[in-house]
């Protein structure tokens, strides 16, 4: 398979090597030497000097053949632009990185079909789902993002003395958009229907939209409303954090140094509250009562004061003998994500990693995108793509086998929820938990949908 | 500045207030009254000379577009001859014979004040009395406005104009071109001034008292043709008409236009409409416990608190009761209201509401940073947020309102003015009110005050309505610097 990379940056040479050593045949396009030569040293792929918006250097890397073109440099422009002309000129899929936050503004995601772009990915809204993804841990059994974050599966075990106890899975209230996948007791998951009445200890899986799951938790008594979150840094990841979290009921304080940035955040999140120190400052942070939060996430750009403030938490609150509160960090670099992990810090999320593996995903051809082992149960939750050519096929037409059940349908960024009679469309993005042995099943199904169709 | 542009434009002005002056000369000639046609021809003949005499003054002028410092310049030198060429026909009607009576008369007029030096406005000749019904309506939206909504030629001298004239915070324009901003303005302002008109006719007044009541009205002004204004009409009908009209011309003309585009929800969001309304409910709620145990709580009662408490706040003027007679808390309570005014974009004066919503919201953001030193805290005013520089303008404003009104009253105090009525015409006339209490109260008028005095009010009026800063400016040797 011939994959096209325009930009070699971190992201770029990443890709380029994992991709190369699966055996595909991968040409990187940048328009700086220096990264070129990089790569040319330590991969084996194909290098190209030029402009990604230039139609003869894509011509020349051979765009029309390719699978897949992948356009992850420093400049949203190229990106766009190097994307949209190679799928006119005939790549097979088209990802371009956006980190530009306005591409996202208004109410229909901007992620599919702007220029017959197949993805537009931001990394740092990947990050930021990745982190409350994360944050989602500390209240439920297991929570796992997918599609890009967009879809959320979670476990939630019922409480020795919780009122839900006794009723059946269906009468939980759960918000619109969130569904139930199961009942999981003795290792062993039930399907929704004919589920039995939930016992203590039962663990139900749940999935929807992140908000919807989030919601779910605080509507079953898991996560209570109006705690404390102390973002630092003010940046994009921040923003999106922290209104994320008010949106959810939920109290989030911005510490940023710059006063403009500071200015702007009060002006955008008015309910956040925005706070003007240096992070790194124990009397400002004293000042604050940082270590009081209920967690403290820290998304600045910069990898020491992330890490700094994270220790210095925890300094504080040994001073004032108090429990230390959950932290998350966000890393950029390549491989930084381990040190944190080792010096125990609670989630740690990778904007390389969240955006190399959404990319990896997004040029996955129909057929099994990834798959996930739910804890402590012979189940995984799988993660298919249908082919672009389906049309004119529902939900119900897919024949799985018995035990399986379809967790939600995302299409362009949207959750939908798995009615029987939703109809099915080319590249809709699947969520289907199953026994491990079922999967090729499943595959088979979704292959055979599509070819009677034509 | 350029001087030649700044006459040439003033003459325009003029043109169109020539024009103006023939609807009482037609009213003086229907009604056969020899005295009040020659002197509403010669004013005319008059201020069409000036205009003739001010354009070839300023001929030559370049053509080019108004600059910032001009605008500024034409406003100022505008409303100065509007006080002029208004108490022309005052004096010789013989309506105020006295210059400076007659001078304060007019700049009250155009600047929607309403404070009188006629003691018997019953005597007037009907053209005297739609003149001064007229000009505030001319004066309410502005003449320089309606100058701009007439004249296509301004180009984009007419927005600096514009905003030179029009009160209120920086607003974003209802459409693309100034002029059609203006003309829009214009039409919405003389089709509310229709529909009050003819309610007012409806409702039993002559077409003459219902047509120069409308004009006074929706002016937010405060003259009127009888000695004891509205309260002349004995109708409630008539009352709680010319209640909400003043209401309505208390309220952000903006808005109206918004209505009629369908944005009702947007209107009924606006923060200061709020505002405004909370706050003249409160004062109306305070009026009536103050009047209430004398006058017994019937409709009367508080139709009386609504028409008083609306005619302070939306400065207007007009009373169907001596305010002044009213128990203290209520009369401080009025005081007090005399200062905030009605809305941004309005025809009424005072602080503004929106200024005083944001200079409590400032205050509140303040009394947070004390507690809270590191905390960054947006002001807003609705969702959108207000940009520091706009919170500064605001709070020098509103100093500077204070600190005009300290220096005026101490003026007029000092020369020998009891302490009430000093403050309280001081007030009057800098936020367009009209009556104020004691000497100048709804019972009494502005004729005791020294020629000197009348001055000094005509001064606050002007710097009411022109915002200070437009006015002021051309105190300023900056503006005069090339």
């Amino acid at each position: 398979v011939r994959i096209v990379i325009g930009g070699a940056g971190e992201v770029g040479r990443h890709l380029a090597g994992m991709l190369s050593q699966q055996g595909h045949d991968v040409v990187l396009i940048d328009e700086h030497a220096d990264p070129l030569a990089q790569a040319e040293e330590g991969l084996d792929v194909q290098v190209l000097s030029g402009d990604l918006a230039s139609r003869r250097v894509l011509g020349r890397a051979g765009v029309g053949q390719a699978d897949a073109m992948i356009a992850v440099t420093g400049s949203d422009d190229a990106n766009v632009l190097g994307a949209a002309l190679a799928r006119s000129m005939g790549a097979g899929v088209a990802v371009a990185r956006v980190d530009q936050p306005t591409f996202y503004e208004g109410d229909g995601p901007a992620e599919h079909g702007l220029l017959g772009i197949d993805h537009l990915l931001c990394s740092t809204r990947l990050t930021a789902a990745e982190i409350l993804t994360l944050m989602g841990r500390s209240e439920a059994t297991h929570v796992h993002g997918f599609c890009a974050g967009s879809v959320q599966i979670a476990l939630w075990t019922v409480a020795e003395d919780h009122p839900a106890r006794g009723s059946t899975p269906h009468d939980l209230s759960l918000p619109r958009r969130v569904v139930v996948g199961g009942v999981a007791r003795d290792g062993f998951l039930r399907p929704p229907e004919g589920a039995p009445r939930l016992e203590p200890g039962d663990a139900v899986l749940l999935a929807g939209p992140p908000d919807g799951v989030a919601e779910a938790f605080t509507r079953l008594g898991g996560l209570p409303r109006g705690r404390r979150h102390v973002v630092v840094g003010g940046g994009e990841i921040g923003a999106i954090l922290a209104d994320t979290l008010t949106r959810r009921g939920q109290r989030a304080e911005v510490v940023e140094p710059d006063r403009r940035r500071c200015e702007a955040l009060a002006a955008d999140l008015p309910k956040v509250s925005v706070l003007r120190g240096d992070p790194t400052d124990l009397a400002f942070l004293r000042d604050i009562r940082f270590h009081e939060a209920d967690s403290v996430v820290a998304v600045t750009h910069q990898e020491e004061v992330n890490l700094l403030t994270t220790l210095l938490v925890r300094q504080l609150d040994r001073e004032a003998h108090l429990a230390v509160p959950h932290t998350y960090v966000s890393v950029h670099r390549h491989g930084y994500a381990d040190l944190c992990r080792k010096i125990g810090i609670e989630g740690t999320a990778s904007s390389f990693e969240v955006l190399s593996r959404a990319i990896l995903e997004a040029i996955e051809p129909p057929g099994v995108v990834s798959r996930h082992e739910l804890p402590g149960l012979a189940w995984i939750v799988a993660h298919l793509r249908t082919a672009p050519s389906l049309r004119d096929a529902t939900l119900s037409d897919v024949s799985l086998p018995p035990g399986t059940t379809v967790l939600a349908v995302s299409r362009r960024e949207q959750v939908l929820s798995p009615r029987p009679s939703l109809p099915l469309q080319g590249s809709d993005e699947l969520l289907v938990v199953c026994p491990p042995r079922d999967l090729p099943a499943v595959e088979r199904a979704l292959r055979e949908l599509a070819r009677a169709d034509r | 500045v350029n001087p030649r542009a700044v006459l040439s434009f003033t003459g325009l002005v003029l043109v169109v207030v020539a024009a103006i002056l023939i609807l009482p000369l037609g009213v003086a000639i229907a009604d056969g009254q020899p005295r009040a046609i020659r002197a509403y021809a010669a004013t005319a003949a008059l201020t069409g000379f000036g205009a003739v005499a001010l354009r070839i003054a300023g001929r030559r002028s370049g053509g080019v577009g108004l600059h910032r410092k001009d605008a500024f310049g034409v406003v100022a030198l505008s409303w100065l001859l509007l006080g002029v060429v208004g108490a022309l026909p005052l004096m010789l009607d013989r309506a105020v014979p006295d210059p400076f009576g007659a001078l304060f008369e007019a700049v009250s007029g155009f600047t929607t004040t309403g404070a009188t030096v006629v003691a018997d406005v019953d005597s007037l000749s009907r053209a005297t009395n739609l003149w001064r019904c007229l000009m505030h309506w001319v004066g309410g939206m502005g003449i320089v406005v309606l100058f701009v909504a007439v004249f296509p030629q301004l180009g984009v001298g007419a927005k600096q104009l514009f905003k030179a004239e029009v009160p209120g915070l920086p607003s974003e324009g209802l459409r693309p071109r100034i002029r059609e901003t203006a003309s829009r303005l214009w039409w919405v302002y003389a089709g509310l001034t229709a529909l009050c008109a003819s309610l007012l006719w409806l409702e039993g007044m002559s077409a003459y008292d219902a047509v120069c009541h409308a004009f006074s009205t929706l002016g937010s002004g405060g003259f009127s043709t009888r000695t004891a204004s509205v309260g002349a009409w004995e109708s409630p009908a008539i009352h709680w008409t010319i209640a909400a009209f003043m209401l309505i011309a208390g309220l952000n003309f903006g808005l109206y236009y918004g209505l009629l585009r369908g944005r009702v929800r947007e209107v009924l969001r606006n923060s200061e409409l709020r505002f405004y309304l909370l706050f003249n409910t409160l004062l109306v709620l305070g009026v009536v416990i103050a009047i209430g145990p004398q006058r017994g709580l019937g409709e009367a009662t508080v139709r009386e608190a609504v028409f008083q408490v609306l005619a302070v706040t939306t400065t207007t003027g007009f009373m169907t009761a001596d305010f002044d007679t009213y128990p203290d808390g209520a009369r401080m309570l009025l005081f007090l209201a005399m200062f905030v005014g009605g809305c941004a974009g309005s025809t009424a004066g005072g602080l503004k509401a929106a200024r005083v919503l944001l200079l409590g919201k400032v205050a509140a953001r303040e009394l947070r940073a004390t507690a809270n030193p590191h905390a960054v805290i947006a002001v807003r005013l609705g969702h959108a947020v207000v940009p520091e520089p706009v919170l500064i303008g605001v709070l020098v404003f509103v100093t500077t309102y204070l600190g005009l009104f300290a220096l005026a009253s101490v003026v007029l105090v000092a020369g020998g003015m009891d302490l009430v009525s000093g403050a309280s015409a001081t007030i009057a006339c800098l936020s367009s009110v009209g009556p104020g209490l004691g000497a100048v109260g709804p019972s009494g008028n502005y004729a005791a005050v020294s020629a000197f005095g009348k001055l000094v009010l005509c001064f606050c009026m002007l710097a009411g309505r022109l915002e200070v800063f437009a006015l002021l400016a051309i105190f300023s040797p900056e503006v005069w610097r090339r």
